[in-house]
């Protein structure tokens, strides 16, 4: 049985909805987990179902999967919750950011998961370059494995801004990774020159 | 996965699974927004058989089955009429709601999750494991005991109430 089935059942029998909460739980509270952390992942991913449920009436048929609409809700509460922050913060420092996946929370992953100074770098420059919206459907698309379909119901736009973005991501980092190559092979050119012609080892 | 997408994939944090408890209060929670629902009657729809309850401060549930069955968790439904069955880890759970008027005439079930009742409350008569590895979810009177008593009670994994409140309803998995 489809997801799309339950949901309908569940406009009569709201306890029909319970199932979608086992079959996709899991799946919500770790797509919260990377976005929020997992300190608010719990909180963020039971609000979804609660919000969910309240909407399941507006839920397309159509659709045999409810995870994108229900990443889409999640992208929501994250948003609206980012944007209360942000108003709250805005009073204390100016610090302001639409971003709802916070970079400052993907800069701190950096701390464990990348190892030189170049590659953070790297990273930051990758990030900086990106728009909000592109690294959005960027992390859709890396993160959670989604296709440009699922990527354009769980943002709301249609497919061809997805894959519009997409391609302006992916050119954004294929031009940094060529910056990067070039700038390796002039410093391994470099090193050879300090040595002097003489003195290349064979 | 394309090179250049590569250092966004190194970005994804490890997954941590939620844990039982987590998945717990979340599920209790949702109970609680199905069970605060307004009763929406459509055209030609029988009349909704979800009764209404006063949550208090607690979470509020009635008339709940759960089924756990083949490793899957489900939740469903039945009405009175639906037979009472046995139980057992693998088998469908039958859950029972027993009531009787509080202080104000109102019914009202309250589930408490963990192993202990807080003090002034009895357990029912059993706990539910969702699933494997995941706590039992206790369910308590909020006070009273059978022979006096002034809640409505769900009574896990049976159909029979204990001696004191009458039968609402009894529902078993599918």
């Amino acid at each position: 049985m489809g997801d799309e089935t339950v949901i309908e059942s569940s406009w009569i029998d709201p306890d029909q909805f319970g199932k979608i909460f086992e079959a996709h739980f899991n799946a919500l509270y770790l797509f919260c987990q990377r976005r929020v952390g997992r300190a608010s992942a719990e909180d963020v991913a039971g609000e979804v179902f609660v919000r969910a449920f309240e909407q399941r009436r507006r839920y397309d048929l159509g659709r045999s999967s409810a995870r994108p609409w229900l990443y889409g809700i999640a992208l929501n509460i994250i948003r609206n919750e980012a944007r209360r922050q942000d108003r709250q913060s805005r009073a204390v420092n100016r610090v302001a950011s639409e971003l709802y996946v916070s970079r400052c929370s993907l800069e701190e992953n950096l701390i464990d998961q990348i190892g030189t100074r170049q590659e953070l770098t790297d990273v930051i420059a990758a990030l900086d370059g990106l728009k909000d919206a592109e690294l959005e459907v960027l992390l859709l698309y890396v993160w959670e494995r989604l296709s440009y379909e699922e990527i354009a119901l769980v943002v709301d736009v249609p497919v061809g801004t997805v894959r519009s973005r997409i391609h302006h991501a992916r050119r954004h980092l294929a031009a940094l990774s060529q910056q990067r190559d070039d700038a390796e092979l002039l410093t391994q050119r470099c090193k050879g020159s300090e040595h002097g012609p003489g003195s290349v080892h064979y | 996965m394309d090179p250049d997408l590569y250092i966004i994939e190194r970005l994804r944090p490890a997954d941590v699974e939620p844990t039982a408890q987590e998945m717990s209060r979340q599920r209790a929670l949702l109970f609680e927004s199905m069970q605060n629902e307004p009763v929406r009657r459509r055209k030609n729809e029988p009349i909704h058989r979800i009764r209404r309850h006063r949550a208090g401060g607690l979470l509020c549930i009635a008339g709940l089955a759960f089924s756990i069955g083949g490793g899957g968790v489900g939740w469903a439904l039945a009405d009175s009429s639906a037979p009472p069955q046995a139980s057992s880890p693998s088998m469908p759970v039958t859950v029972t709601a027993c009531s009787a008027p509080g202080s104000d005439g109102a019914s009202i079930t309250y589930i408490v999750e963990g192993t202990m009742c807080e003090p002034g409350r009895i357990p029912a008569t059993n706990t539910l494991s969702f699933s494997s590895g995941s706590p039992g979810i206790l369910y308590c009177t909020i006070s009273g005991t059978s022979s006096s008593p002034q809640d409505q009670i769900l009574v896990i994994d049976s159909s029979v109430c204990p001696t004191g409140y009458s039968k609402v309803k009894s529902t078993s998995s599918s």
